[in-house]
C-alpha cells in the first residue's frame, strides 16, 4: 500500500477524535541548534477544513486494525473498512515533512488495539521516542493512551509527550458497558489516575522526570446514547476535580458506514455539542457549578446560551451596578467575559463606568442590556417577566432546512 | 497659533518617540501637530516643515512603564486605512493625555485607549495569522549551493508584522536555511544568523518570489491527501471555516484547490456519513478474533 493511501485511511480513522489543541507545552526552541521545532505554550491552528475544525496537528492512527468492537467506532472489528498500518519511520517522515512546511505544530497519535494493550502502547511510545531522541523534534506531541496498558508504559509516554489523554468514550459506565463491551470504566479511570499521579509528582518534586507538561485531557461522544446534559455535566464536573484534567472534549456522534442498530443514524448534534462546550467553559473559567446551569434532568437549551439561560432564571440578582458589583458577579453577566470584567474593574478605578465604555470593550450589548446599570443607563426591561424578556432578546433568523 | 508639520521620514517608533518627547517639552497640544508618514499624500493645509519651538518653561515629561511603551510600539505597527486616523497622531494624543494625568487614556474602555487596544489586537492577530497560514515550499538545493535557502515562503500581511512574526520561525526551523518574502521586505535566515532585506524601490512582488521557486514540492500531495481525509463531511460548517481562516490567505495555501470541491461534494450527499467517500469504494475487511 502506498504512503498516500495509508494516510487517507488512517487520517479518516482518526478524525472522530475532537481534540486538536497544541497548547500547554513548555517553552522550547531549536534556534541555531540541530533538530527541529518549537513550542511556546500557545496553540496554532494551521488550517481549517470545511467542517470548521482546525488542523493543528497531524492527527492519525498508527493502525486501524482493532480487536475491539465498540459500536460507535468506525474502526470496530466488525466494520467493513479498508485497514492499514503505518511503520514508525513513515509516521516520523510525515510529521517532519509537514512540520518543516509549517503545515502542522506536531503529532496527535492514537491507535486501534492490536495483539495486546501493552504491545500497542509500546509501539506508540516508540514513535514518540524516535521523534524526540533520534530527530530531536521539539514540536508538540499528543499521545492517546491505551487504558489497559501497564502503568510503566504510561510513564514512558509521559516522558516524551506534551499531552496524554485517555478517552472516557461515553458519558456513563452503563452506556460504556452496552456499546463498548471490551472497555471498562474502571480501567479507564485507573489509567487517568496513573497520569494524574505522574502529573502530581512532576509538579511536587523538581527533580522528578518530565511528565506530560501539557497535562491530560479526555473525550466523550455525545449523541450515541441517550444520556442527558444534566448527567453529562455532573460527571464532567467530577472528572475535572478527580483527575486534574485540562479539558474534556465533546464529540457529536457522526453517522458511520454500516451503522449497527445500537447507535443512531442521524446528523451529528452539532448545536448540542456547542452548548456543552459553552457550559464546560463556564464550569472551568467562571466558577459555575454544574447544578447551577441545569437544576434538574434534561438538556441545555438549544436556542439560548447557558449563561443567558442562567441569568434569565435568576432575575432577582439583576440588574447589577457595574460601579459597585464584585468582579466575580460582573463576569456572570451575559455578554461580559472574564477579560472585559477585568477591564471594567481597572477602568472604574480611574472613573465611573459609562454605557458606551462597554461597546468599546467589545461586550455583547444586546445580551447585557437588561442585566446592568451604570451611572447613565437603566434597563427599560427591568420589570419584564422572564418569558417576555426572552422573546424580546431572540431574533428569529430564517434557517435553511437541513439536508438530513 | 502655529501648526507644526512633522514628516516621519523613517516611519519608525523610535523617531516618533523623539518627536513626541520634544513636542511634550514644548507643550504643543495634539491639535497643533500634523503628522505625515512618508507614504501619506500631502495634506491640503500642510505648510512646509516647521521648526519646533524651544522647550517651554514648564515642560511636560512622561515616564512610561516598559509595558505601556511596548503597547504603544505594537499599536504603531498597525497600518491604518485611508479613513482611519494616522498612527502617530493617535499615539501622540494618548501620551499627551497621559502627561496631563488622564490615566485612562491607555485603557481599553477609553475612546483613544479603545482604538489603541483594537490596533494592538489587530497586529497580534496578524502575527498569529502569519504563524499559522504561511507555507514553506521546499527547494531542491545542490551541494554547491550551500547558501541557497532550502525553504521559501511568500506572505502578504496586513500590518507591519514581519519582524515580530519571524522570531517564531527562527525558533522553529533549527539549522535549516529559509527565506520569507513579503511585499515590504524579506527575512533571510541561514540557520544561525538572520537579516531583513528591504526592496530597493517600491515593493517585492509575488513574481519576484515565483522566480525563485522552481520545482513542485512532493510533500504537498501528501498534505492534500491528509486535508481531504481529515475533513468530516457530516459536520459541514463553512461559516466557521471562513471566519477562522479568512479567504485572503487561501491564495498561497496548497489546500485552496480542495476547499470548494469538498464543500459541494458534502452538499450533494456525502454529508450522510463522516467517512471520506474515497474510502467507500475500497475493499474493506472485518477482523475475526484469534481463538
Amino acid at each position: 500500500m502506498q504512503l498516500t493511501d495509508k494516510l487517507i485511511v488512517l487520517a479518516d480513522a482518526a478524525k472522530y477524535d475532537a481534540s486538536c489543541a497544541s497548547s500547554g507545552a513548555p517553552k522550547r526552541s531549536s534556534r541555531g541548534q540541530k533538530g527541529l521545532g518549537a513550542t511556546n505554550g500557545n496553540g496554532i491552528c494551521h488550517s481549517f477544513t470545511p467542517d470548521g475544525r482546525c488542523v493543528a496537528l497531524l492527527k492519525i492512527l498508527m493502525t486501524n486494525f482493532c480487536l475491539y468492537d465498540c459500536q460507535y467506532c468506525i474502526n470496530r472489528r466488525s466494520s467493513n473498512v479498508p485497514r492499514a498500518r503505518f511503520s514508525v519511520d513513515e509516521i516520523v517522515r510525515l510529521t517532519l515533512d509537514f512540520y518543516r512546511r509549517n503545515l502542522i505544530s506536531g503529532l496527535f497519535l492514537s491507535s486501534g488495539i492490536i495483539r495486546s494493550n501493552d504491545y500497542t502502547m509500546e509501539a506508540l511510545v516508540r514513535v514518540a521516542r524516535t521523534l524526540r531522541v533520534e530527530h530531536q523534534f521539539r514540536g508538540y506531541i499528543h499521545l492517546k493512551t491505551i487504558p489497559d496498558a501497564s502503568p510503566d508504559l504510561i510513564r514512558q509516554a509521559g516522558l516524551y509527550a506534551d499531552r496524554l489523554s485517555v478517552n472516557v468514550e461515553l458519558p456513563t459506565s452503563q452506556s460504556l458497558n452496552r456499546l463498548a463491551p471490551e472497555k471498562s470504566d474502571t480501567t479507564i479511570r485507573l489509567a487517568m489516575s496513573t497520569i494524574r499521579d505522574g502529573l502530581d509528582e512532576a509538579t511536587a518534586e523538581p527533580r522528578a522526570p518530565r511528565f506530560s507538561p501539557g497535562g491530560q485531557s479526555t473525550q466523550m461522544i455525545v449523541g450515541a446514547d441517550d444520556t442527558d446534559d444534566h448527567t453529562i455535566l455532573g460527571n464532567v464536573q467530577s472528572l475535572y476535580g478527580d483527575y486534574r484534567l485540562k479539558r474534556v472534549y465533546y464529540s457529536a456522534f457522526s453517522p458511520i458506514p454500516e451503522s449497527p442498530s445500537s447507535v443512531p443514524l442521524i446528523a451529528p448534534p452539532l448545536l448540542r455539542e456547542h452548548r456543552l462546550y459553552q457550559a464546560d467553559f463556564l464550569i472551568r473559567g467562571y466558577g459555575f457549578r454544574a447544578d447551577e446551569l441545569l437544576t434538574g434532568p434534561g438538556n441545555l437549551s438549544l436556542d439560548i446560551d447557558p449563561k443567558l439561560a442562567w441569568a434569565l432564571n435568576h432575575r432577582e440578582l439583576f440588574p447589577i451596578d457595574l460601579d459597585q458589583a464584585d468582579m466575580y458577579m460582573i463576569a456572570r453577566v451575559p455578554g461580559i467575559g472574564i477579560t472585559s470584567a477585568k477591564r471594567i474593574e481597572t477602568l472604574r478605578r480611574e472613573r465611573r463606568i459609562r454605557y458606551t465604555d462597554l461597546t468599546r470593550l467589545g461586550c455583547s450589548m444586546k445580551k447585557l442590556a437588561p442585566f446592568i446599570t451604570t451611572q447613565d443607563y437603566r434597563p427599560r426591561q427591568a420589570g419584564l417577566e422572564r418569558q417576555a424578556l426572552l422573546a424580546q432578546m431572540q431574533t428569529s433568523t430564517p434557517a435553511q432546512m437541513a439536508l438530513l | 497659533m502655529t501648526m507644526y508639520t512633522l514628516h516621519m521620514a523613517q516611519a519608525d517608533f523610535v523617531a516618533w518617540r523623539d518627536n513626541a518627547r520634544r513636542l511634550l517639552a514644548a507643550r504643543v497640544s495634539p491639535g497643533d501637530v500634523l503628522w505625515q508618514d512618508d507614504d501619506s499624500a500631502g495634506d491640503l493645509f500642510a505648510s512646509g516643515d516647521t521648526d519646533l519651538p524651544p522647550p517651554s518653561e514648564t515642560p511636560l515629561a512622561l515616564k512610561l512603564s516598559r509595558q505601556h511603551l511596548r503597547r504603544l510600539e505594537c499599536a504603531s505597527h498597525y497600518w491604518p486605512t485611508h479613513q482611519q486616523e494616522c498612527r502617530w497622531a493617535l499615539l501622540y494624543r494618548v501620551v499627551w493625555r497621559l502627561a496631563q494625568g488622564e490615566g485612562e487614556a491607555l485603557l481599553a474602555g477609553d475612546s483613544d485607549g479603545g482604538v489603541v487596544e483594537q490596533r494592538i489586537k489587530a497586529v497580534n492577530h496578524e502575527v498569529h495569522h502569519m504563524h499559522a497560514f504561511l507555507r514553506f515550499h521546499q527547494q531542491p538545493v545542490t551541494p554547491e549551493e550551500q547558501h541557497a535557502p532550502e525553504f521559501i515562503a511568500w506572505f502578504e500581511p496586513r500590518h507591519d508584522v514581519l519582524e515580530a512574526a519571524a522570531r517564531h520561525f527562527i525558533d522553529r526551523m533549527g539549522q535549516h536555511r529559509w527565506l520569507i518574502m513579503t511585499p515590504e521586505g524579506a527575512i533571510l535566515c541561514d540557520g544561525r544568523q538572520w537579516h531583513i532585506e528591504r526592496p530597493e524601490s517600491g515593493t517585492f512582488t509575488v513574481q519576484d518570489y515565483q522566480a525563485l521557486s522552481t520545482m513542485e514540492d512532493d510533500a504537498e500531495d501528501l498534505w492534500l491527501a491528509y486535508y481531504a481525509s481529515t475533513f468530516n463531511p457530516a459536520r459541514l460548517n463553512e461559516k466557521t471555516m471562513v471566519r477562522s481562516m479568512p479567504s485572503r490567505f487561501w491564495r498561497h495555501m496548497p489546500e485552496r484547490v480542495l476547499i470548494t470541491g469538498l464543500i459541494s461534494h458534502a452538499r450533494h450527499g456525502a454529508r450522510r456519513l463522516g467517512q471520506d467517500s474515497r474510502l467507500a469504494d475500497k475493499r474493506g475487511h472485518t477482523i475475526t478474533l484469534p481463538k
